[in-house]
């Protein structure tokens, strides 16, 4: 794979996000109305609760994890191949694709990347220096050791991986899923559920806990905020990180399948 | 060189029966019909010809394009293009051949196009001094600098479709194909895109298999034409030889005057012609004759006519190559 083949579609996304300029103002505004509204809401509990440490969250580190987990999302869900995918699938423009010389699923990678790139550069940055000082000033937040940071941004981007892999195969089965849209829907209510996203999963019934952890979907969002929080350290950071890896190389074979099929499909049945 | 063998491409088509309760049925109990599109092709097409490769609506040729160019996995026979089997080796033959289709874009929609462009640069791994000259030749050909900084999605049809042939011969193909480039095109953006097709091929001994339903284009363009009908060759020669094949009857229109004296000709017996060999007709002051060219001149009956009659007015009509492949796809030939 020749990265200069690929980097043009990874730098067109973002030249297309760059282009609706006003709709990433309005985006960011969105992004920190919902943290301050769950940041309030998790106070509120924390108040009614009458403690100071909930199912192992202090104020401050639920404060870090609403304001990081806002990120996480944002930067795994920059892997939107569903979207990509279905769109093409569904107008047989994927037809057009298939006569390039370059590897269908590698493009949509790089597209992917693109929407990453926008987003650590245009979101994650600016937003991240923004909710920093606040954090730091008016909360008592200490940040992590640059070593921390580290594992947590390769620990994002294991997140990211596994979650492109999961949507390239959702794209693929536009084709037998009409109604895209609704089901896309349902499986980010369902994904950002069970990941861990909405909720920490230590709020979650004790017996569930377990079975939430070993599925993969705690690798994709609730494994990078608790190394954040450094609540993951040592030994267990490493298992963490070995485990979203695994992750990552199953859902990518799964999802090569998954198009190996489209395209028997598409080329047996011409879509 | 291309070569096609026998190629077969079977469709399996689900019949869905009408109205709600059909559909739910449908879900449960389907009944498969199995379609021919291509049945049992073969022809070989020579480094540099280009071949008209012409059928009705659903004949099967863009079938048979998207096999060749890897798009479509036959079910039985081969296709091999310079050597490569396209759906076997998709990204391989890819770099070789070039692809318009007419009825798609194969540009990415929100870019600028000379983003596009650079894009497939990069993608064919075009050297630079070589992407250079040939954006200088296509703008020559094609006019591009004209919108060359909109983005494809706001292109006119004309503007688009010289897009896509421009981005199909950016990395100098062996092999073009192009799925009814001229559709909806108007008559001076056509002529500019047969143009440009007709300098490619002659400068760079570009192979060109162009399907189109305009038999304009064919003539314009191609020295040799492959027509299909329900996924079967019925005919593969030169344009001279389809038209002597089977456009040899000829129509001889007179203006006339006098006409009640034109039961008087005997132009049957005196020229020796059977039944189908001459057909008249006269409407009015109208006479027309038609005739097998084969057997009788055009100057031969005019000046048995005007022998006879006063004649004010005449002109021969040839059967064009429309009329001719009309008969063909009816299945009678003329």
């Amino acid at each position: 794979m020749n990265l200069r083949t690929y980097m043009p579609f990874a730098r067109s996304v973002m030249q297309t996000y760059l282009s609706y300029g006003v709709n990433a103002v309005v985006f960011m505004l969105g992004g920190f109305l919902r943290v301050f509204l769950a940041y309030y809401l998790w106070m509120a509990i924390f108040d009614s609760s009458g403690q100071e440490v909930l199912r192992g969250f202090s104020r401050v580190e639920m404060a870090v994890y609403v304001m990081m987990m806002d990120f996480i999302i944002r930067l795994t869900f920059a892997a939107e191949a569903d979207g990509w995918v279905g769109e093409e699938v569904r107008s047989g423009a994927i037809a057009m694709n298939l006569i390039k010389p370059i590897s269908y699923t590698g493009r949509i990678f790089f597209m992917s990347l693109g929407s990453l790139f926008y987003e650590v550069l245009f979101v994650f940055l600016p937003m991240g220096l923004i909710f920093g000082w606040l954090g730091t000033q008016f909360l008592g937040v200490i940040l992590p050791e640059p070593i921390q940071f580290a594992a947590f941004f390769l620990s994002v981007f294991m997140g990211f991986l596994i979650l492109f892999s999961i949507n390239l195969s959702f794209g693929f089965l536009a084709f037998y899923l009409k109604n895209l849209w609704g089901m896309g829907n349902f499986k980010y209510v369902l994904l950002t559920f069970l990941s861990g996203a909405l909720i920490p999963i230590s709020f979650f019934p004790e017996a569930f806990q377990p079975l939430l952890l070993a599925l993969p979907f705690s690798s994709i969002h609730y494994t990078p905020v608790q190394i954040f929080l450094g609540k993951i350290q040592g030994q267990e950071l490493l298992v963490a990180l070995g485990t979203q890896a695994l992750w990552a190389v199953i859902f990518y074979l799964g999802s090569q399948l998954v198009y190996r099929g489209a395209v028997k499909h598409l080329t047996v049945q011409g879509g | 060189m291309i070569t096609v063998e026998n190629l077969t491409k079977e469709f399996i088509i689900h019949k869905k029966q009408p109205g709600l309760l059909g559909t739910v049925k449908s879900l449960f109990l389907r009944e498969k019909e199995i379609k021919k599109a291509v049945d049992g092709i073969s022809f070989t097409i020579q480094p540099g010809e280009m071949v008209g490769y012409i059928g009705a609506n659903g004949a099967g040729k863009s079938t048979t394009i998207k096999i060749m160019t890897g798009i479509l996995n036959p079910t039985a026979g081969l296709a091999s293009v310079n050597g490569l089997i396209p759906y076997e080796q998709r990204q391989k033959n890819a770099r070789q051949i070039g692809v318009v289709f007419g009825q798609r874009t194969q540009l990415w929609g929100d870019l600028p196009l000379r983003e596009t462009f650079s894009i497939l640069k990069e993608i064919y791994e075009v050297p630079k001094a070589d992407f250079d000259q040939r954006m200088k030749y296509l703008d020559g050909v094609l006019t591009l600098s004209e919108f060359i900084t909109q983005p494809v999605r706001t292109l006119s049809l004309g503007q688009r479709m010289r897009a896509d042939l421009a981005a199909s011969l950016l990395h100098n193909p062996k092999v073009l194909f192009l799925d009814e480039p001229t559709i909806g095109l108007d008559i001076v953006v056509k002529e500019k895109v047969l143009a440009a097709i007709k300098d490619i091929n002659k400068q760079y001994g570009t192979t060109v298999i162009l399907t189109t339903h305009d038999m304009a284009d064919i003539e314009e363009l191609c020295s040799r034409i492959i027509i299909i009908d329900q996924g079967k060759k019925v005919h593969d020669g030169s344009l001279a030889q389809i038209k002597d094949q089977y456009g040899f009857m000829q129509t001889l229109v007179m203006e006339i005057k006098e006409a009640e004296k034109v039961a008087t000709l005997n132009l049957a017996a005196t020229f020796k012609l059977d039944e189908e060999d001459l057909i008249v007709n006269l409407e009015d002051t109208t006479l027309s004759l038609r005739f097998n060219s084969h057997k009788v001149k055009a100057s031969d009956l005019l000046f048995h006519v005007m022998q006879r009659l006063p004649v004010i007015d005449m002109k021969v009509q040839e059967t064009n190559i429309e009329e001719i492949v009309k008969g063909i796809y009816q299945g009678r030939g003329l």
